[in-house]
């Protein structure tokens, strides 16, 4: 690996990242809080790791200077040493695991993810950003051109982000050179049996690494990744580079990761596909091409600003190409939406934490991803109705044109929002990822008074949890099938309204468009004035005959 | 053929399909209660639930479980303990039921004399049932590991390829549990025909029926399902269809009625299955059911 050190700032040491090293052991605190992984190697007992063989700075070797902490290596010289300019060049040894998310092997098929030393991210004032990696932190890496040359035997087709030059050594080895850049990563996926399908799609050269037995999901990715990269290309930014490549590997841990340019996907062997949920993985890490791809962001620190994003944008796209209410499953009477996934979960899983906690506050895997993909992905959708559409497309572009391939930080995420939108509104996102509190708006109480012949006192109250400083849409359903739309703007958290109507009130719907997508229960939004029996007399009614087919199976009756 | 030919005396018990079909669905209609009353006051006043009524929609479902996470568990323990109770209470009917069938006195049979079989071969219907339990538990997985084995041949199916492996793994394991299910029923016919012989004379006498007549068991069993599953599919693409006419609470009535067909049906198989195995079983075993032997006089003047 070599690096050539930047003329500025002022370099007094050198700091790189070995990311194999997580796998190493099961004291690797990457594996303690993920149990189905560290199962995986305590089977195989085929740990990863690296080892640096030689370091060289400016032709001089500094092997014994290197200080190795697990993933983080650093190279402090001789204190009146000029570094900048200089190169760095390291050789270095990858054991690779049997089992793993980023870097494993799978019989002769090779993952080959965060594979070579790292260098890690340079401060402004020449110190060095190189984190500690927990079990849910990826890796963080500064934007480089990479230019790539690897010798492999001449049997393995190779998954990579762009297209290879490639020169036959013998019989059995070729070289290949790759040239990729600006990014924050390279990886390749190397198997014998890969077939490729090859398309051009919004203007993008997609490939799709598949084996064989894949070929019937191909045309689905294709799809997933068509939607993706036109909504995204129309509503954010366009995508930076020519090639976008996927490749399907025998995962045994992640459904999917994503890196710059290039998106692993866990095989559907062995799945039935009869819902969408192989599409959400599709396009969830094509949406990584954007927040985290060409919009870096600290995964450690910050994990919401890659995932959660993500994870809204994901939602956008299967309501805006799947539509709403089935968008994973409509079968025999049953629907199923994404967003019901996404409500679900947060609601099972998600403990009191806040959206912008970094990586390291979280205990276990079902917090972590309950609260960064699902709760995180609720606000992030709240936030974006805030915004209103208009203002939105603004954002996102903005967003996009003023970080592309650099690392925004929380602060500027929110500096934008204050600047576009306004104070109420960054107040407002400042709740929506600080705070544990839950928010939740309703209406209650309501009720008609005939005050003469022609007119009716109609009154109901709503109530709101939470501290979100924003106006709150009501509407009026009347008998005679007219309804009026009203705005309460909180002073305190209960108000009770009161008009006067030709016609009695059927029901009161508080946010009926549901702005606030992260509403902690959404059936005390609305509220009618007359009971309706029919939805619990249904379930029941389900539920009764679900349990007379339950009964007839343990008693044969 | 002779499965259709006890037809008829699966009509002939229609009283008795009624009251079990009857205690089957007033157990189910107890389990209800309280889950209605707990969750009709919070969605009878929403406008949020109203899309229930219209189509299975889980996003109802779920946040009404969602804000259930107190009553949840309990209701489980509830469904456990009522599940006791009713294979308890079929341990009890049993008697009465393989008395019936085996007897062939199907729809003759008086009260008193039905619910007499039912004290007299009460423990033995709980030993047989303690006694399959275990096989069951035991089968579950060794059945499982074996489809697994025949999975690892189609392991790299997708999509439709893989629906149809599943459900023919599905099916191999249904073949295993049924076979297990079949041996139970025999030994309960045993047990019918011979109430004094002891438990382990029962088991012995009921494998020497099941061994060679295994497959013909497993085979009437789904002569008399077929029917059943195909009422099955058709009040499920019914009940679809009525919720479709949104005539609301007719709709939904429309919905329940045809459950119920469903359910009542799935008792009638049973039944109609129970009546063909006895009658096939009394030929080789009457027991006591052998008719009694007279010696008429013909020397006499």
């Amino acid at each position: 690996m070599e690096y050539r050190l930047p003329a500025e700032p002022k370099l007094t040491s050198f700091e790189f990242q070995l990311y194999p090293n997580l796998y190493s052991s099961e004291n690797s605190p990457y594996l303690k809080k993920k149990p189905h992984l560290l199962h995986q190697f305590l089977e195989s007992r085929k740990w990863g790791g690296m080892d640096i063989d030689s370091v060289l700075l400016g032709g001089e070797n500094f092997t014994q200077s290197i200080n190795v902490n697990l993933t983080r290596a650093s190279l402090i010289p001789d204190e009146k040493m000029e570094l900048n300019r200089k190169t760095v060049r390291i050789y270095f040894t990858t054991y690779i695991p049997a089992s793993g998310d980023r870097l494993f092997q799978s019989g002769d098929e090779y993952m080959l993810g965060d594979w070579f030393p790292s260098p890690a991210l340079l401060n402004k004032d020449g110190t060095w950003y190189n984190p500690a990696y927990g079990a849910f932190a990826e890796p963080v890496g500064a934007y480089f051109q990479y230019e790539v040359d690897f010798i492999l035997p001449n049997i393995f087709r190779v998954a990579a982000p762009v297209k290879s030059e490639q020169t036959t050594i013998n019989d059995t080895l070729s070289s290949r050179h790759y040239s990729f850049g600006p990014a924050h990563d390279f990886v390749l996926a190397l198997s014998p049996r890969y077939v490729i399908d090859s398309s051009d799609i919004n203007g993008t050269n997609v490939r799709i690494y598949y084996r064989d037995y894949e070929k019937p999901i191909v045309e689905r990715i294709k799809t997933a990744v068509r939607y993706t990269l036109e909504f995204m290309n129309k509503n954010v930014g366009k995508y930076a580079y020519d090639d976008l490549t996927y490749a399907l590997v025998n995962a045994t841990d992640a459904g999917g990761v994503e890196y710059p340019g290039f998106v692993v996907l866990a095989s559907p062997r062995g799945a039935l596909m009869a819902t969408r949920f192989y599409e959400t993985l599709v396009v969830h890490e094509t949406v990584h091409q954007w927040f985290y791809g060409m919009i870096g962001s600290d995964q450690v620190e910050a994990p919401w600003m890659d995932e959660s994003i993500t994870n809204y944008f994901m939602h956008k796209i299967f309501l805006r190409y799947w539509g709403r209410d089935a968008n994973l499953l409509e079968f025999a009477g049953l629907k199923f939406s994404e967003r019901d996934n996404l409500r679900a979960l947060t609601q099972a899983i998600a403990a009191p934490g806040a959206v912008d906690d970094p990586t390291y506050a979280f205990v276990n895997e079902s917090d972590y991803y309950g609260i960064i993909y699902f709760k995180g992905s609720l606000a992030l959708e709240t936030f974006d109705n805030i915004l209103g559409d208009s203002l939105s497309v603004i954002f996102w572009q903005l967003y996009f044109e003023l970080y592309r391939f650099k690392h925004p930080s929380r602060e500027d995420f929110i500096n934008l929002t204050g600047e576009i939108a306004g104070d109420n509104v960054r107040k407002s996102l400042e709740i929506l990822l600080g705070s544990t509190d839950a928010i939740d708006y309703s209406a209650s109480n309501l009720e008609n008074k005939l005050l003469d012949s022609v007119a009716y006192k109609i009154s109901f109250q709503i109530e709101k949890k939470g501290e979100l400083p924003l106006r709150v849409d009501y509407r009026v359903l009347f008998d005679n099938g007219d309804s009026l739309d009203g705005q309460w703007a909180p002073v305190y958290n209960y108000a009770e309204i009161e008009l006067s109507a030709s016609a009695p009130a059927k029901s009161v719907i508080v946010d009926p468009k549901n702005i606030f997508a992260i509403d902690g229960d959404l059936f005390n939004n609305s509220i009618s004035f007359q009971t309706d029996n029919r939805p619990g007399v249904r379930l029941s009614s389900g539920l009764m005959f679900m349990l007379e087919s339950f009964l007839s199976f343990i008693g044969g009756m | 053929m002779s499965a259709f030919w006890q037809l008829r005396n699966l009509f002939k018990m229609r009283l008795l399909w009624l009251y079990l079909y009857l205690m089957k669905a007033i157990l189910s209609f107890l389990f209800v209660l309280p889950f209605y009353m707990t969750f009709n006051g919070y969605m009878a006043r929403s406008l949020f639930s109203k899309s229930i009524i219209g189509s299975w929609d889980l996003s109802v479902i779920l946040e009404l479980f969602s804000h259930s996470e107190d009553f949840i568990p309990a209701y489980i323990v509830m469904l456990f303990i009522g599940a006791l109770i009713f294979v308890i209470l079929i341990q009890f009917l049993n008697g009465g039921l393989y008395y019936a069938v085996v007897s062939g006195k199907s729809a003759s049979i008086k009260r008193r004399e039905f619910f007499a079989e039912c004290g007299l071969n009460f423990t033995t219907h709980i030993k047989i049932t303690l006694l399959m339990v275990p096989i069951y538990l035991v089968l579950i997985p060794a059945g499982m590991f074996f489809v697994n084995i025949i999975g690892m041949a189609g392991g790299t199916l997708i999509g439709n390829g893989a629906v149809y492996l599943t459900l023919f793994k599905l099916l191999v394991l249904v073949l295993i549990l049924l076979a297990a299910s079949t041996f139970s029923d025999i030994t309960r016919a045993t047990s019918a025909s011979f109430p004094e012989k002891s438990f382990g004379d029962i088991l012995k006498i009921a494998a020497d029926y099941f061994r060679p007549r295994l497959f013909r068991l497993v085979r009437l069993f789904i002569i008399t399902w077929l029917p059943f599953f195909l009422i099955w599919l058709a009040v499920e693409s019914l009940t679809l269809a009525a919720i479709g006419l949104s005539l609301g609470i007719f709709s939904i009535a429309l919905e329940f009625f045809l459950f119920q067909v469903s359910a009542a049906a799935r008792t009638g198989q049973k039944l109609w299955y129970l009546i063909t195995i006895g009658s096939e079983f009394r030929k080789t075993n009457p027991g006591r059911f052998l008719p009694e032997q007279v010696e008429l006089d013909l020397g006499s003047k």
